[in-house]
């Protein structure tokens, strides 16, 4: 619980790239979206050789939307990294961050000097309703998914709830819609950049109560990239490496109605004062979410996230997860995230909403467009936001966007988050600008 | 994790299911022919279709492979999209979970309870998560109050055809956890968290969680 890491080797990021996030892509297959993301990574450091690299870590969702098992050394194989070691990485939505924290733990442990994180999913290989079903087979199958598993629907269960405690409003969550959605406008990658109203989400097609089509994310077809090296190759072969600080995993009970009624687990600049009276975490709070945020500060020696994190990207598979989220990483405190979702704070200094902000931008959540906008293929997602996050902290993303729109400003330190079911496996890493 | 339709994420799948559409109902129409004289006919745009080469010059030895009429439904050809069709029968046993479907067709409602540490589970689990003890069958009151609350206007393709469906989070006194299931004979409207709600049962068990559902108490 309070390993901070200390003993093993500096690990950065060197390089990433992705895809196109699309509805789908039938000229390419998984292998080929792979190779496509590892290219774009490998170009960006170009003294890089593939006879460098030791090996990489692979990860897709589900056997059931690719059709293919061990489709992991197939990408391995086709890079042409064979015979070098590969394993396949997978849990569930935080899949794409669970690959990421294997690959640094490849490098910290000297195992490895270069490794390579690829990541894809091919959901457009089913209808969406039957992508559907496949997603809730990762509920519990004797008691959970024969009632009406349908993912939308237990974050609607959840976010009623947040809505019960807390007074969250579908308002609020409207507004983190059109946030992600408009970020998106400026990012080449995203599969559905809009510009919204509050009125235009609300008025979408309901799901699942509260729920509207404009407050879930997309599936998509997509891969993501992140060459991961330690300090001697990083050194020899990037301008701007950015470094991992801290890496942090937490569960929670598959079953949503499993979560216990306990204490909040409390972050640093917290105290159990603020929390009197609140079960925790119930169906309203991931805990997973929260112990992997107290893991990740502890080990990149963060007091404060509110003070001392510059830019966040989360995994908002619903605008309600972005609510959630915010109060388990401590930007804001349990029950506020609502209100401090809606007023500006997470929101760019120099995009257009159409929306009056009463507080300035102050930690930019999902620059990017999020899973909401730039769509879920879930094996890339979670390196998907490590590519965004190291564009930023190297000061690039005008240079990789085409736009300087979304570059944070002196962006030093940023926060990655992967989730996974209703809160089972949750990843936050931390990178900073060395 | 999810996924919407949204009209305009859904442009490219549309711009392949208009081809689909077409391309089934090309192979529709042409019912009966081989799946080689189909490729053929559609291959009219790029050259030969793949196989008729090969089985005319199949007689060489005497050695063919029998020609059957089943075909291949093409969505398109560059690049070559076909269906895949896969189903799959699973021998599934609840194993230690089985004593809850079977009290289910008894009108029963078994949580379970650890005899070590106390806490009791709406939703059984035969061991323990607080200490890991083995817990044992707990009958659950009829009667509890709805946690949370959604209704679905779509769901995976096994339960498209039955929604609109509400799903409740049921709580019950003295129990510390929840129960996931659904419940009918209220307006969507009207569904409130707190609401007191009754436990019924299918009369003709068909050994599912869904043998059981809520209706509004009282
Ligand atoms: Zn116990």
């Amino acid at each position: 619980m309070t390993k901070t890491g200390a003993f093993s080797r500096p690990v950065y990021i060197i390089a990433g790239g992705i895809t196109k996030f699309a509805k789908a892509h039938p000229g390419m297959d998984f292998r080929l979206m792979c190779k496509e993301a590892f290219d774009y990574a490998m170009a960006d450091v170009p003294t890089l050789t593939v006879d460098m690299i030791d090996g990489s870590s692979l990860s897709y969702f589900s056997d059931h939307f690719t059709r293919q098992l061990m489709a992991g050394i197939m990408v391995h194989d086709y890079l042409g990294l064979c015979p070098k070691p590969s394993r396949r990485i997978e849990g569930g939505g935080a899949t794409g961050g669970l690959n990421l924290q294997n690959a640094y733990q490849e490098v910290a442990s000297g195992r490895m000097d270069c490794c390579v994180a690829v990541g894809f999913e091919t959901m457009s290989r089913v209808s969406t309703w039957k992508g559907n079903e496949f997603i809730a087979l990762a509920s519990d199958t004797n008691f959970d998914f024969p009632v009406g598993g349908f993912y939308t629907g237990y974050y609607a269960m959840m976010v009623r709830r947040h809505m019960h405690e807390f007074g969250t409003t579908v308002e609020q969550m409207a507004r983190v819609s059109i946030k992600n959605h408009a970020n998106a406008l400026h990012n080449p990658y995203a599969q559905f950049p809009a510009r919204l109203t509050v009125d235009d989400v609300r008025s979408a097609e309901m799901v699942a109560t509260p729920l509207t089509m404009l407050d879930i994310c997309t599936m998509s077809d997509g891969a993501a990239c992140l060459i991961v090296a330690g300090e001697e190759v990083a050194e020899r072969v990037c301008d701007h490496p950015v470094r991992i600080t801290g890496i942090g995993t937490g569960t929670d009970a598959m079953r949503m109605a499993d979560r216990p009624h306990g204490d909040v687990i409390l972050l640093p600049h917290e105290s159990a004062a603020d929390y009197a009276g609140l079960r925790y975490p119930g169906v309203h709070s991931f805990r997973a979410g929260r112990m992997a945020a107290k893991l990740a500060y502890a080990m990149a020696g963060i007091g404060d996230p509110r003070e001392e994190i510059d830019f966040v990207e989360l995994h908002d598979a619903y605008t309600s997860s972005e609510i959630q989220t915010v109060e388990d990483l401590g930007l804001c405190l349990y029950g506020e995230g609502g209100p401090y979702s809606a007023g500006g704070a997470t929101f760019m200094p120099n995009v257009d909403y159409g929306l009056e902000l009463p507080v300035t931008p102050r930690v930019p959540v999902n620059p990017s467009g999020g899973l909401l906008a730039c769509g879920h293929p879930v094996g890339a997602t979670g390196l998907m936001q490590g590519v965004f996050a190291l564009w930023q902290l190297q000061g690039t993303t005008a240079k990789h966007l085409g736009d300087p729109t979304l570059q944070v400003r002196n962006a030093r330190r940023g926060l990655i988050h992967s989730h996974a079911g209703t809160g089972t496996y949750v990843t936050v890493t931390i990178l900073e600008r060395p | 994790m999810a996924g919407r339709d949204k009209s305009r994420a859904e442009v490219g799948a549309e711009g392949s299911a208009g081809r689909m559409s077409r391309a089934e109902a090309g192979a529709k129409s042409s019912a009966g022919r081989t799946s080689r004289a189909e490729v053929g006919a559609r291959g009219s745009t790029g050259g030969v279709g793949p196989g008729r080469a090969g089985a005319d010059k199949g007689g060489a030895a005497g050695h063919k492979l029998p020609e059957t009429l089943e075909g291949s439904i093409l969505y398109n050809l560059d690049p070559i999209i076909l269906k895949w069709h896969w189903e799959v029968d699973y021998v599934h046993s609840y194993a230690q979970d089985s004593p809850f479907f079977a009290g289910l067709s008894q009108q029963k409602l078994l949580g379970s309870r650890c005899a070590a540490c106390g806490y009791v589970y709406a939703t059984p689990r035969s061991h323990c998560m607080e200490c890991g003890a083995p817990t044992a069958w707990y009958e659950l009151p009829r009667e509890g109050r709805i946690h949370t609350f959604t209704t679905c206007y779509y769901g995976g393709e096994a339960f498209l055809e039955e929604t609109p469906f509400t799903l409740v989070l049921v709580e019950f006194d003295g129990v510390d956890t929840l129960f996931l299931s659904r419940l009918v004979g209220v307006e969507a409207e009207e569904v409130r968290i707190g609401m007191p709600v009754t436990a019924r049962f299918l009369r003709n068990s068909k050994f599912r969680a869904t043998d059981v559902y809520f209706v509004p108490a009282g």
